[in-house]
């Protein structure tokens, strides 16, 4: 079976870079699945959590804005703000910054819509994060 | 013991005293260059990703348009930003900077030019050239994070897109290697010349099945694609030259430091061979006065 060669770079390192089965992710239109043979597309990521699925193996990634780039042979490419494996994330770290962000988002409320703005992505990312670390944590008590 | 050798021996002391500052310097630059080369080949792939993309919206969507793309022709400034240390001793670091940007201004000496620090030896350089110095970043070069360089994008962009500058031009220094590094200049702004180099980047799409035949999807479309990814794009360069300027800064300073403390004990050796022979004619001298004294007594006493 076909697999996708798959790599995603944020600016401070690569973060993976391997093949997989399938990669789900969510674009600013909505959330999208790439399998193999996709056509090659340029599309807009939003923050949210990243799939990618090998064999029987799920695994997932906070991402950050940024974009994904379906290229020909199967290669895809994520170039992220930031990205983070489920393992790399630690759940307390990220209330506190969960937290921390939507504190900021309440006090920019009356900031200007910059400001806001900037609080709001801020809290989407910070939300994300938070949303992958759960279920990676979960995930690891019911093997266990 | 004459004052010679007092002359000397002091000598040794100063020069051992100076040993130990490079030694120390050499190590700190040592460890901080471990950081920053790895930071810099870290980086190189989205910048040479991010090139790709933008070139496949280039060639894949040929009618979209951006600011960023196009050139400001009734403009007359030229804005240069040029990466450089903080502080000193670090070989020919900086005025090779230096003087690849005065080489620059020659070349062009009818425009006007603004100038974008970063580092305060660039400023301090070219200020007394005929440049205007907008800005000047420092302490960038310690430990260098993304969002180092987002005010300097932000004057930049800002600069460009009112139309101030006809060109953009970034003065870093490539890292290669330990040993070499390379002052460059490179047009950022317009983005019309895609194949100058920044690092390792190279322009080759993967996109292409080599006849241009495929078709790119772009989502939600091209336009708005272009719109969040060039700045993006403007910001990855601008940190990856940050980057690599910092490797180079710190590969220079630990080679410099190498050579001076390697000087020094040349130079440590050479003056204890001195002293030490100023130290055994002293010897000598005082023997051969004692039995000339003894001679002179027994001859008294006959």
């Amino acid at each position: 079976m076909q697999k996708i060669n798959l790599k995603i770079v944020t600016p401070e390192r690569t973060v993976f870079e391997d093949s997989v089965d399938s990669i789900s992710v969510m674009t600013e239109i909505g959330e999208i699945t790439i399998l193999p043979n996709h056509a090659p597309l340029v599309s807009l990521l939003r923050s949210g959590e990243m799939r990618l699925k090998d064999g029987g193996n799920e695994s997932l990634l906070a991402v950050s804005t940024g974009l994904i780039e379906v290229r020909n042979e199967n290669s895809v490419v994520v170039l992220a703000d930031s990205a983070e494996r489920s393992e790399e994330l630690t759940l307390e770290e990220i209330e506190k910054a969960k937290d921390l962000a939507e504190k900021r988002l309440q006090e920019a409320r009356n900031q200007g819509d910059v400001v806001y703005a900037d609080a709001l992505v801020h809290l989407e990312r910070e939300l994300a994060r938070y949303k992958v670390a759960r279920k990676g944590k979960y995930r690891d008590v019911g093997k266990q | 013991m004459s004052a010679n050798a007092k002359v000397v021996k002091r000598r040794i002391k100063s020069i051992a005293n100076t040993m130990k500052i490079t030694k120390a310097m050499e190590l700190v630059a040592a460890s901080k260059m471990r950081r920053a080369t790895s930071a810099a080949t870290d980086t190189r792939p989205f910048a040479k990703l991010s090139w790709q993309t933008i070139t496949s919206v280039g060639i894949y969507a040929p009618n979209v348009s951006h600011p960023l793309l196009q050139s400001n022709d009734e403009a007359e400034k030229i804005l240069l930003v040029l990466f450089t240390s903080d502080r000193g001793l670090a070989g020919g670091y900086n005025s090779n900077m230096v003087k690849k940007s005065i080489e620059l201004l020659r070349e062009n000496k009818e425009t006007p030019f603004d100038l974008i620090s970063v580092g305060k030896k660039g400023d301090m350089a070219l200020s007394k050239k005929k440049v205007n110095v907008i800005a000047t970043f420092e302490g960038l070069t310690n430990k260098p994070v993304f969002g180092d360089i987002l005010p300097i994008s932000k004057l930049i962009l800002d600069g460009y897109m009112n139309g101030e500058y006809k060109k953009v031009v970034l003065g870093y220094t490539d890292y290669i290697s330990g040993l070499e590094q390379k002052p460059r200049l490179l047009e950022l702004l317009p983005f019309s010349t895609p194949d100058k180099k920044l690092g390792n980047v190279d322009k080759t799409t993967n996109g292409t099945n080599g006849n241009g035949k495929t078709e790119y999807t772009f989502e939600p479309n091209a336009q708005e694609v272009l719109n969040r990814t060039l700045p993006r794009l403007i910001e990855t360069m601008l940190y990856q030259a940050l980057l690599e300027s910092t490797a180079s800064e710190h590969s220079a300073r630990m080679m410099a430091m190498r050579n001076a403390s390697d000087a020094a004990n040349e130079m440590l050796e050479e003056l204890k061979f001195t002293y030490n022979r100023i130290r055994q004619a002293g010897i000598t001298q005082e023997i051969a006065e004692i039995s000339t004294g003894k001679a002179a007594l027994e001859s008294m006493n006959n």
